[in-house]
């Protein structure tokens, strides 16, 4: 009667002993929902801990202070070394653009404090590299709950 | 593919793809099970999905020596028993829950059956649900993973957390309940 209690195979590999198992071998399985492993494995995803590596955020923060330092130094640069004056003078006479473009140019070239402004663009982009690099989604590690299984 | 363990041991070190075959190779037999064990579609997805992650989030302190079946539908079961408490206090009010069940017949994935074939299919199907919610949880947990999980009655008591011998009881009294209640259901 007991039909395969006594087997140690898995329900499903042996011949259903008895009604029951026989009944119930006519259980159907139902298909889980669509999207079902989908949405786990984006819950996965989520659930992966953020690692924020110290060396990236040394210098992330280098880096901010060096974006801070550049713009004011660019900025005192762009007033001291007139090329608001020269701004002003273009806006008020725009003939002079138009009579003399080269010594314009030459003018705004000379202002502009190359220096600083590409000191500033290369510490932003060193900024940006690290913000990525300081904050990622890593490999799950032993800081996780275990439930009650646990080595 | 690989074992399960291999593939646990994978997914720990971070390659979510072998979680998702983890996912892929126990999805029928986890949703199967939290469905026998609740007997609603949306709150088995439910406990099943949850489960899967709690697994995940499990990975870096389980013990991968033993093997990871039982321990997944164990989890599963933790998850189901809960839901069952939760909605016996939302349901004190409420009535039974039996007329959430959504029509078996309606979710069968199946070609293009006859419909007196899916009728009848779907009764056989509502009768074998109804007689395992019939017995008491300690039973029905037994009957679910034996029909639905294909374990062994050894990992069937790992998961439960009892011993096998006992397993083996359950599921012989469960037989019994099983079929008293087929007749007070025919």
């Amino acid at each position: 009667m007991d039909g395969d209690l006594r087997s140690d195979e898995p329900a499903g590999a042996v011949e259903r002993g008895d009604d029951i198992d026989r009944l119930y071998s006519r259980w159907e399985a139902l298909p889980p929902p669509r999207g079902f492993s989908d949405a786990i494995m984006s819950v996965v995803s989520e659930s992966r801990p953020l690692h924020l590596s110290p060396a990236w955020l040394a210098v992330g923060l280098f880096s901010l202070l060096v974006v801070l330092a550049c713009s004011y130094v660019a900025g005192q640069a762009l007033v001291g070394g007139g090329l608001l004056d020269l701004a002003g003078a273009f806006a008020a006479d725009v003939s002079v653009v138009t009579a003399v473009p080269g010594e314009v140019l030459l003018a705004l070239t000379d202002a502009v404090p190359w220096v600083e402004c590409a000191g500033a663009v290369l510490a932003i982009m060193v900024l940006r590299l690290s913000l990525q690099r300081a904050g990622r989604r890593v490999r799950i590690s032993s800081s996780l709950p275990t439930g009650d299984r646990v080595a | 593919m690989g074992t399960d363990e291999a593939l646990a041991r994978r997914a720990r070190e971070g390659d979510e793809a072998a979680f998702a075959a983890l996912v892929e190779r126990y999805q029928n037999s986890v949703f199967n099970f939290a469905y026998r064990m609740l007997g609603d579609y949306d709150d088995a997805s439910d406990a099943a999905q949850s489960g899967f992650v709690q697994l995940y989030l499990s990975l870096p302190g389980l013990d991968l020596e033993r093997p990871l079946k039982p321990w997944l539908f164990r989890i599963i079961r933790n998850r189901c028993i809960d839901a069952m408490r939760q909605k016996r206090t939302v349901s004190l009010s409420a009535g039974p829950d039996d007329d959430e069940t959504p029509a078996i017949g309606d979710q069968l994935a199946d070609a293009d059956p006859l419909p007196e074939e899916v009728i009848e299919r779907a009764d056989v199907q509502q009768l074998l649900s109804a007689a395992i919610r019939r017995l008491p949880e300690r039973y029905r947990d037994v009957v679910a993973l034996r029909y639905t999980s294909d374990m062994t009655f050894g990992e069937l008591a790992e998961a439960l957390g009892i011993p096998e011998n006992t397993a083996r009881i359950h599921f012989h009294r469960a037989k019994t309940l099983l079929r008293q209640a087929l007749r007070d259901l025919l």
